[in-house]
């Protein structure tokens, strides 16, 4: 077991949710960034030297909200719902969240964002990586109702993504040493409708619903995550579900169900 | 494979406009060889316009990649950015190959700077900004013959 002292997770920037807005053919989920800093003290390691250890974070997106319901101008025009967090539309409910498929680490590709330790590393040392993310997402402002032949609207959606921030040591042999991490999420729940329904460039009426949409962070709490509901993400098989490969496929392939009118879906399925 | 053919008809200034096409800007990289194929340049807002200088048809994937440049040590680093494509628009994507007509030109929608939402907005849990620093396209033919575009700056945010 590695040893290490004053491991810390400071969170700079918390997220806020931006109002949804349409841009073009889409209504946009955006919010702003979150971002924190963990340090350690590493003083020794079980191997000859500290060679192949990496300091950085892990993070599981370990629950999805991500349903939109249209409908058409007029009841006989129908109404679709596009439910993208559920199977087959979300292949995996916890996923690995990281910047490229198939490695631990969440961020390998620019600099700060984890320590790639060498032999030349001398010990104790002190160890920093950044944490960045901003998580955002879209629908149609428009879809056709094969049942009528009808463009229906975007009227209700609702999006929550739900992570868990880990400050980890890698071993060598990809053994994962959790430090410290914090929960933290993003929500939007709100109804839309176009002014125009024949030029949906035209001013939409956002609706926000109050409680619905926001973001949070945790505490930081010290030690494992030991969260049976992601564990297997952070801590499993190499091959753990890339969450914005899980996201795209969702995106393009959202389980669909159409009514001939202004239906009620349940939105739990 | 789907092919998407960019028959251009550069009188048509209605035409140009709708797929992104410009006249040329002021910097400019020719690819190397005895024979000048595409011309790239990039704009003050990071757009990237590819000309096809030659006077044959080019092919060129419509995946574009991006490199860090640190000119001082004269190296380059190829970034593993997602969703950047040689499009002039967020949809349709464009076909996985393109097929540039002699002289006839495209600019891609300019790169954020992100790693996901690198051009449009995607659906997007993972993200990472690049940092601020010099980096430069680079487009690559259908047979992996790559062209690099001039150095432009990304700016700190």
């Amino acid at each position: 077991m590695p040893s290490v002292r004053n491991a810390r997770i400071q969170i700079h920037d918390r997220p806020t949710v931006e109002t949804p807005k349409p841009d073009g053919t889409d209504m946009l989920f955006r919010c702003t960034k979150i971002t924190a800093t963990g340090t350690a003290d590493l003083l020794s390691v079980e191997t000859a030297t500290p060679a192949g250890w990496t300091f950085g974070w892990m993070q599981a997106e370990w629950c999805e909200t991500n349903w939109a319901y249209f409908r058409g101008q007029h009841n006989g025009d129908g109404s679709v719902f596009w439910q993208r967090g559920r199977t087959p539309a979300r292949t995996s409910r916890a996923c690995r969240d990281t910047i490229t498929a198939g490695v631990p680490i969440y961020n390998d590709v620019t600099a700060g964002q984890a320590m790639n330790l060498t032999s030349a590393t001398a010990l104790p040392a002190s160890l920093t990586a950044g944490h960045y993310d901003k998580p955002g997402e879209s629908f149609p402002l428009q879809t056709t109702n094969t049942l009528t032949g009808k463009q229906n609207f975007l009227r209700e959606a609702q999006l929550e993504f739900m992570f868990c921030a880990i400050l980890v040591l890698l071993s060598p042999s990809k053994r994962v040493h959790q430090l410290a991490h914090f929960y933290w999420n993003v929500r939007w729940q709100g109804t839309f409708l176009p002014s125009n329904f024949s030029d949906l460039s035209a001013r939409w009426q956002v609706t926000l619903n109050g409680r619905g949409q926001g973001a949070a962070a945790s505490p930081v709490y010290q030690g494992s995550s030991d969260d049976r509901r992601f564990n297997h993400v952070i801590v499993g098989t190499p091959s753990a579900p890339h969450c914005n490969g899980v996201a795209a496929h969702a995106a393009s392939n959202p389980n669909i169900r159409q009514s001939r009118v202004w239906d009620n879906f349940d939105v739990t399925r | 494979m789907k092919i998407g053919v960019l028959a251009l008809a550069l009188s048509s200034a209605g035409f140009a406009l709708a797929m992104g096409i410009t006249g040329a800007s002021p910097a400019k990289a020719a690819a190397p060889g005895s024979e000048a194929t595409l011309e790239l340049s990039v704009s003050a807002s990071r757009a990237l316009t590819v000309r096809n200088v030659s006077s044959a048809p080019v092919r060129i994937r419509s995946v574009l990649q991006v490199e860090s440049v640190d000119a001082g040590a004269g190296t380059h680093k190829r970034l593993a950015v997602q969703n950047l494509l040689l499009r002039s628009t967020c949809v349709p994507k464009p076909e996985t190959i393109l097929v540039l007509a002699p002289g006839a030109s495209l600019t891609a929608l300019p790169w954020t700077g992100r790693h996901c939402a690198s051009q449009c907005d995607e659906s997007c849990r993972a993200e990472a900004e690049y940092p601020a620093g010099q980096y430069r396209y680079v487009v690559t033919g259908e047979s992996g013959r790559e062209w690099s575009s001039p150095l432009f700056t990304l700016l700190r945010r």
